[in-house]
């Protein structure tokens, strides 16, 4: 059985990724909105955020750096 | 109070040299004690300005554009009155005021998110072993000069960086250690967590302008300046060669009062607020102790 203990280390190690999608996505979403990314386009500001958010913040779990 | 013997030194020297410690220390006296009630102003009023500034943007009161220098300014000279509080320079254990001191510890530095027990315990020390590429918690900020210096504050911030506060906290260990570890984690992922809810409630920019970005350039230009700077090139260990007293080229005030950090080093009892004078007094016996003087 799962400990607590283990669901908030697995938590931090995701931290990055949390990150990408709990904080970048939705600021990236409000710059592209600002900058005047078409409304009525497909993928939306949201999700085209959402995939760039998870996947830099994946990459940054798996390179251990953002940069 | 290290007395340093020097080599070949007969008693006539040795006795030179504690009429020497002994002046260091009467002097040093002169700008110890009482309750620095600036740094209090400060800390604590900085802080209040920095936390007007989310309900001030949030009613359009305040543009955005505005609160973000503002925000940057606060969370930048925050750092020094939990310095002074590290040090229990308001209130030292068991006055009346020590209340106050641990306030001023633990609330002027919200902005930039750095936990007082794990801060203090770490800046302790990088004091006992200052440049100690071992032991000295400040030791990653060595860089070969600026660039290098503000490169490796930044990649120590990194995902894969263990910290070298928390690396200290363990080597510490014990109950002290640990509770300034737990209390490290629940402060930097709570930040984190509050950042991501506000962002996600509608306010990304926000979080990003007032807290997330003035904290990392603040990061930065404290690391640089406080860790990097005073103790550059972190060759030298001993009390009197570790610390410099060294010329900013924009001046003491944005060099955040490091110019004289030496004084700090020497005498952390004396508040930021009189190392200038207290420099000015001492300067002859840092002289004769072969202090690092550089362009001062």
């Amino acid at each position: 059985m799962m400990k607590w203990s283990d669901v908030l280390k697995f938590g931090l190690w995701m931290g990055p990724l949390l990150w990408g999608i709990g904080f970048i996505a939705p600021t990236m979403s409000a710059v592209l909105e600002i900058a005047g990314y078409p409304p009525r386009l497909s993928p939306s500001a949201a999700e085209l955020s959402l995939v760039f958010g998870a996947v830099w913040g994946a990459y940054a779990r798996w390179r251990g750096s953002w940069l | 109070m290290t007395v340093v013997r020097l080599a070949g030194a007969g008693p006539l020297a040795e006795d030179g040299d504690r009429v020497l410690a002994r002046e260091e220390l009467a002097i040093a006296r002169r700008f110890v004690g009482g309750v620095p009630w600036i740094i209090v102003v400060w800390g604590l009023g900085n802080f209040f300005v920095w936390l007007s500034l989310w309900p001030l943007v949030l009613m359009g009161v305040l543009p955005l554009w505005l609160a973000c220098p503002i925000a940057i300014l606060c969370t930048t000279i925050c750092y020094l009155p939990s310095h002074e509080a590290q040090h229990s320079n308001i209130a030292a254990p068991g006055a009346r005021l020590r209340w106050l001191n641990e306030l001023v510890g633990y609330v002027s530095t919200v902005p930039l998110v750095l936990p007082f027990k794990l801060a203090r315990l770490t800046h302790m020390e990088h004091h006992s072993h200052t440049n100690d590429p071992a032991l000295d918690p400040d030791y990653g900020a060595k860089a070969p000069n600026w660039i290098g210096a503000i490169v490796a504050s930044i990649a120590n911030r990194q995902p894969r960086a263990m910290g070298a506060y928390q690396r200290t906290a363990e080597h510490i260990g014990g109950e002290v250690g640990r509770r300034a570890i737990l209390e490290a984690l629940i402060t930097t992922k709570f930040h984190y967590f509050v950042l991501c809810a506000v962002a996600w409630v509608g306010y990304p920019l926000e979080a990003l302008l007032i807290w997330w970005l003035p904290r990392q350039f603040a990061l930065t230009y404290v690391q640089v300046l406080l860790s990097w700077a005073p103790h550059h090139p972190m060759i030298e260990t001993g009390r009197y060669r570790d610390t410099r007293a060294w010329r900013f080229p924009l001046g003491n005030l944005f060099a955040l009062g490091m110019e004289y950090h030496i004084v700090h080093h020497l005498h952390p009892a004396i508040p930021i607020t009189r190392n200038r004078a207290a420099y000015l007094a001492l300067r002859h016996v840092l002289l004769q102790r072969n202090c690092r003087i550089e362009g001062r």
